[in-house]
C-alpha cells in the first residue's frame, strides 16, 4: 500500500484489535491517531470523493470517545476523550469549510455534516455555547453552496439543532420555524428523529395555544404518553389538572430541558377555562370577574379576586384575550369581535 | 491538592500514634516505622493505604511504659493546631523529656520525606494581630504577616461585632478579604472557612455588593461540594434568586435539576422555587407577596430585580385596566410600604402626572411612558447578563 494509506490501515487494525480486547481507551487513542493522519492527507491530497470516509471515521471517533469516557468515569478518572474528539471533529469541519477547490470537487460539501456532528458532541459535553462558533463560521463563509443543495440528512440535522438552540434561548417563533421545516423534511422512516423534533416542537405549540391532533400523536406513542395529559388538561381548561401533571412529570421534563416551556402553557389552559365561562354566560361581552373566580374554584383552584384580576390582566397584555378590566366594577369587558383570538399552526405534512 | 494533604496527615497521625504508644521503645519503633513507610512507598501504595486502620508497629507492644495524661484531641489535632512545624516537634520532644528519657534525636527523616512529597508547602502563620488590611499577593506570603487559625477565629468575632457597631462597609469588606486570604494561603478548608464566607456573603448582600457576594457564593459552592457543613439550603436559595435576576434559563434549569427532595422541602428553597414559578407564569399577585415574605437575606437579592418586575407588572395593569385604576390597588399589589413610596416610583418612571384627583391612575395615558421604561430594562439586561 502506498503512503499514507499504509499508516492509516495499520492504525485502523490496531484500533480494531484494541476494541476486540475491550480496551476502549486504547482503541480511542489509536483511532484518534488514525483520524489525524487521515486529516493531514485529506488537507493535502484528497478531494470530495473521500468525504464519506471522513464522515465515518469522525462518527466512529465520537462513539469510541463516549464509550471510553464511560469507562473513565467508572474508574473515577476525568473523562477527557470526548473533548479531544470534539477538537478533531472541529478540525474536519474547518478543513471542509475552508476548502478552495472548484465546487464540484470541493470539500465544502462536508460542512453541514460536520456542523451537525459538532452540535451533537457539544450538546453531549453540555457546552452548547460552543455551537455559536460553528454557526458564526458558516455565516461568515462567503462561497458556501446554498443550504438547500446539501444532502437532505445533513439539512435535517442542522435545522434540528438550530431549532434546539433557539428553543433553549426561549426564541420560540424561530424555534418553531426550524422544527417544522426539519419535521417536514425528515423521512417517515426515521421514527426516533421525528420524535425528537416533536419533543421540542409540541411544547412550543402549547405555549401558543396550538394543540397537536390526536392523529399526529397516535403515530408517536412515546410523545403521546408524555404530552397527552397536558393537552387534555388544556382542552378541558382544567388548570388544577395541568398543575398536577406538571408536578408529576417535572423530573422528566427538566431532564429534557422542556419544563420551563411547558409551564408557560398553563396560561393557555386558563384561557380555555375563561372562554368556557364566556360561552356559558351566553356570550355576553360584560362578564363579572366573580364568575371566573367561581370557575377556577370549580376545577380546584381556590384563589383571591386580586389573583383572578392579575391572570386576566396578563392575558390581555399578551393578546390572549381582547378587552379590558374595570377595577371598581370588577368586570371584564370583552371586545365585540374576536375576543378570544384563535391561533393556527402551519401544516406538518 | 487537598486530598493529598489529608492523606499525608493520616500518615503523620499514624506515626504520631505509634510514637505515643511506645515511648519505652522509641528506637525500635523508629526503625520499624521507617521500614513500613518506605516499603509502602516502593510499592506505590503510600497514599492508597488506610493509615487510620493500619496496625501499629510490633515494637509498640506495651511493656512497662509510663502512661501520661494526654487528651485525645491533642493527639490528632495537628491539622487544626495552630503551632508551627518546629513547635510541634518541640512539644513532642518535651513529652519524652518528662519521662527522663535520653534526649532523643527527633523523629525527623520520615517526616521530612513526607514534606518533600507534599508539593504544596502549607504555611502556618504567626502574626498575632486581629486586624489586617487586604493586600493582593504577588508571591508566596511571609508567615509573619499571616494570622494563624486561632487568631482568625477571634478576628471573625471581632469583625461581626464591629459591623453591628459601625456599619462601615469599606472597612469590613477589606478586613474580610484579608481574612479569606489568610485562610486560603494556609489551605484551611473547614467549617470555620464556610462560616467566614457565609458571613461575608450576607454582609455583601445587605449592602447590595453583588460582585463580592458572587465571589463568596462560588467559594461556598466548592466548599459544600467537599461536604463541609454550612447553611447549604440558605445559599442554594440565594443561588436560585440570583439566577432569576440574571434570567439565565440554562442556569435555572440546571439548578432545578440539581435539587434533591430534601432541598425541595426546605423553606428557603421552597420560597425561591415559588418566586421562580410565579415569575414564569406571570402571577404577579403572588410574586409580590413572596417578596414581602422572603426568608433570610432573600429580600436583598430580590431588591435587584424588584424594580424590573414592578415595571412589567405596571405595564400589564396599564394595558388591561380601563379607564382608571385605584392607586391603593397598585400600592398593595406591588408591595410598596406606603403611598409615598408608590408615588415616588411612578414619578421616577415619568408617570406620576397621570395620577388623577381621586387617587386613581389614568392607565391609558400612563401606558406609553411605562412601556418606554420596560424597553430600558430590556437593554440593560442584555448587557448585564453574565
Amino acid at each position: 500500500l502506498s503512503a499514507p494509506w499504509d499508516d492509516i490501515v495499520i492504525q485502523y487494525i490496531k484500533c480494531i484489535i484494541a476494541m476486540h480486547n475491550r480496551k476502549y481507551a486504547e482503541a480511542f487513542e489509536e483511532h484518534h491517531t488514525m483520524v489525524q493522519i487521515f486529516q493531514r492527507a485529506f488537507s493535502q491530497q484528497f478531494g470530495r470523493w473521500s468525504l464519506p470516509i471522513l464522515y465515518t471515521i469522525n462518527y466512529d471517533l465520537r462513539l469510541l470517545a463516549i464509550k471510553s469516557d464511560l469507562i473513565f468515569m467508572m474508574a473515577e478518572k476525568p473523562p477527557k476523550n470526548l473533548e479531544i474528539a470534539a477538537r478533531a471533529i472541529n478540525k474536519s469541519f474547518s478543513l471542509c469549510i475552508t476548502d478552495r477547490a472548484v465546487l464540484n470537487v470541493s470539500r465544502k460539501w462536508g460542512t453541514y455534516y460536520f456542523a451537525g456532528l459538532l452540535f451533537k458532541t457539544y450538546f453531549k459535553l453540555k457546552q452548547q455555547n460552543l455551537c455559536k462558533n460553528v454557526i458564526k463560521s458558516i455565516r461568515a463563509s462567503t462561497d458556501l453552496p446554498p443550504f438547500g443543495q446539501f444532502p437532505r440528512a445533513h439539512q435535517v440535522t442542522f435545522l434540528y439543532y438550530q431549532g434546539l438552540l433557539a428553543f433553549l434561548e426561549a426564541e420560540y417563533s424561530q424555534a418553531e420555524e426550524k422544527f417544522v421545516t426539519a419535521f417536514r423534511m425528515c423521512p417517515k422512516s426515521s421514527q426516533k428523529n421525528k420524535e425528537l423534533i416533536l419533543r421540542y416542537l409540541i411544547p412550543v405549540w402549547l405555549t401558543r395555544g396550538i394543540l397537536p391532533s390526536p392523529e399526529l400523536l397516535s403515530r408517536y406513542p412515546k410523545i403521546e404518553s408524555l404530552y397527552k395529559p397536558f393537552i387534555d388538561a388544556i382542552r378541558d381548561g382544567n388548570v388544577k389538572k395541568f398543575d398536577d401533571t406538571l408536578a408529576k412529570f417535572e423530573l422528566k421534563l427538566v431532564a429534557q430541558n422542556t419544563f420551563l416551556t411547558v409551564e408557560l402553557a398553563r396560561e393557555i389552559a386558563m384561557r380555555v377555562l375563561f372562554k368556557k365561562v364566556y360561552l356559558i354566560n351566553i356570550r355576553e361581552s360584560k362578564v363579572p370577574l366573580s364568575k371566573f373566580q367561581q370557575a377556577l374554584k370549580y376545577v380546584g383552584r381556590d384563589v383571591e379576586m386580586a389573583e383572578v384580576m392579575w391572570y386576566m390582566a396578563s392575558m390581555i397584555q399578551k393578546g390572549l384575550i381582547r378587552g379590558y378590566l374595570s377595577y371598581s366594577k370588577e368586570f371584564l369587558v370583552l371586545s365585540e369581535k374576536n375576543a378570544f383570538p384563535v391561533f393556527d399552526a402551519p401544516a406538518l405534512t | 491538592m487537598d486530598k493529598l494533604f489529608i492523606k499525608i496527615c493520616f500518615i503523620r497521625e499514624y506515626v504520631q500514634r505509634s510514637f505515643n504508644e511506645a515511648q519505652h521503645n522509641i528506637d525500635a519503633v523508629e526503625r520499624e516505622l521507617k521500614i513500613i513507610i518506605s516499603s509502602k512507598m516502593s510499592e506505590g501504595l503510600l497514599y492508597e493505604t488506610d493509615w487510620s486502620k493500619m496496625e501499629l508497629p510490633q515494637s509498640c507492644r506495651p511493656s512497662s511504659f509510663l502512661s501520661f495524661n494526654q487528651s485525645p484531641s491533642d493527639r490528632y489535632s495537628f491539622d487544626s493546631d495552630e503551632c508551627s512545624e518546629s513547635q510541634k516537634r518541640e512539644k513532642r520532644a518535651k513529652r519524652f523529656q518528662e519521662h527522663e528519657r535520653i534526649n532523643r534525636p527527633r523523629w525527623e527523616p520520615p517526616v521530612q520525606q513526607l514534606d518533600e512529597i507534599d508539593v504544596d508547602q502549607t504555611i502556618v502563620g504567626t502574626c498575632q494581630k486581629l486586624e489586617k488590611s487586604y493586600l493582593r499577593l504577588t508571591s508566596a506570603p511571609d508567615p509573619s504577616t499571616v494570622r494563624p487559625l486561632r487568631i482568625l477565629k477571634q478576628t471573625l468575632e471581632f469583625l461581626k461585632a464591629k459591623w453591628v457597631e459601625d456599619q462601615n462597609y469599606t472597612y469590613i469588606c477589606d478586613q474580610f478579604k484579608s481574612l479569606r486570604q489568610d485562610l486560603t494561603v494556609q489551605h484551611i478548608k473547614t467549617e470555620f472557612t464556610v462560616k467566614v464566607y457565609e458571613t461575608h456573603a450576607r454582609i455583601a448582600l445587605e449592602k447590595s455588593d453583588l460582585g463580592e457576594y458572587n465571589q463568596c457564593q462560588t467559594q461556598l459552592k466548592e466548599l459544600y461540594r467537599l461536604n463541609i457543613p454550612g447553611s447549604v439550603m440558605e445559599f442554594m436559595a440565594y443561588r436560585l434568586l440570583y439566577f432569576l435576576y440574571t434570567r439565565n434559563r440554562s442556569d435555572i434549569n440546571a439548578l432545578i435539576a440539581e435539587l434533591t427532595d430534601e432541598m425541595k422541602n426546605d423553606d428557603a428553597i421552597k420560597h425561591a422555587l415559588e418566586v421562580r414559578s410565579t415569575l414564569a407564569t406571570s402571577n404577579f399577585h403572588k410574586f409580590f407577596q413572596l417578596y414581602l415574605k422572603a426568608p433570610n437575606m432573600g429580600a436583598y437579592l430580590m431588591d435587584h430585580f424588584i424594580e424590573r418586575e414592578r415595571i412589567a407588572a405596571l405595564q400589564t395593569l396599564c394595558k388591561a385596566f380601563r379607564p382608571t385604576l385605584e392607586m391603593e390597588f397598585i400600592r398593595t399589589e406591588l408591595a410598596f410600604n406606603d403611598m409615598e413610596e408608590c408615588y415616588q416610583f411612578l414619578n421616577e418612571h415619568n408617570s406620576s402626572i397621570y395620577i388623577l384627583a381621586d387617587n386613581t391612575l389614568d392607565t391609558k395615558n400612563a401606558q406609553k411612558s411605562i412601556e418606554a421604561c420596560v424597553k430600558k430594562f430590556e437593554k440593560i439586561d442584555i448587557k448585564g447578563q453574565i
